[in-house]
């Protein structure tokens, strides 16, 4: 195999890997967690942003799906994460979304990022960023 | 530009910035470029233009003596837009800021047109530089 094709390779890899990040945002809003239950890795880790009441680190495909369903039924169905980009490179791949959550007369509102570590083609590690996540923390208290 | 030399356009930012060369750095930045500093704390908000740019950058390495670094874990390139990862790390008076942090940079013709910052933990970040 050439260097050429070698670095073929890798892009393709980024490209599929953004592709499971796209499916993972369909999913995610169409409140589908089995079928977000496939994109993930049994031993995922995801990091959630803040130092709120469902802040902190999420270890094992189980609490992570149980954290993504906790956003759902404590905003009561109303949480959406609106997908700007995906950016897939050769070590990671972001999400850029707006988060949007509706609960008890309060809006959360908020420009969000997410970096995955992708592994043959599940998610092994995901880590959320926020623009303020002060609002998020006071939104989920 | 593509996304390979955008990404490389924004890791020569970083060389700038860790070097304290906010000279080299402001090339860089478009003059009517506009960087959202994360959080709700004393720096943060929309800074406007090269100019009030520059003079936060500049205040992220005053009121830390000199301390702040931005270690580049990763630089990725898109179409609409370019990330780079990276951890922040500064100290102030005892006090030590160590944070994962993700930038989301507009590029055009070359040069940076908007920034925004997104932190693992925006909160904390306040605290270190109230």
């Amino acid at each position: 195999m050439t260097d050429r094709d070698d670095g073929k390779v890798r892009a393709m890899g980024a490209a599929e890997n953004a592709e499971v990040v796209r499916r993972g945002y369909k999913a995610f809003n169409a409140g589908d967690l089995s079928a977000l239950r496939d994109l993930f890795a049994e031993n995922v880790v995801w990091h959630a942003v803040g130092s709120g009441a469902l802040s902190g680190t999420k270890l094992g495909r189980d609490e992570v799906l149980a954290y993504f369903a906790e956003l759902g039924e404590q905003s009561q169905g109303s949480f959406r994460a609106t997908v700007r980009d995906v950016l897939g490179g050769e070590k990671h791949t972001v999400g850029i979304h707006q988060t949007h959550a509706e609960s008890d007369g309060k809006t959360l509102d908020m420009a969000t990022a997410i970096v995955f570590v992708l592994h043959d083609g599940k998610i092994v590690e995901g880590r959320e960023f926020s623009e303020d996540s002060a609002l998020s923390d006071d939104f989920w208290t | 530009m593509g996304a390979a030399e955008n990404a490389e356009l924004v890791r020569r930012g970083y060389e700038a910035f860790n070097a304290g060369d906010l000279e080299t750095l402001g090339e860089l930045f478009a003059e009517d470029a506009v960087w959202h500093a994360a959080g709700s704390g004393p720096l943060s908000g929309t800074k406007q233009g090269r100019d009030a740019v520059m003079a936060y950058f500049g205040e992220l390495g005053a009121r830390s003596q000199g301390s702040f670094q931005a270690t580049v874990q990763d630089v990725v390139g898109g179409e609409s837009h370019t990330v780079g990862i990276q951890q922040t790390t500064a100290e102030s008076n005892g006090k030590t800021l160590d944070m994962a942090t993700v930038i989301v940079f507009v590029l055009r013709d070359g040069q940076v047109v908007e920034g925004r910052e997104f932190l693992e933990d925006p909160a904390r970040s306040d605290e270190f530089w109230a």
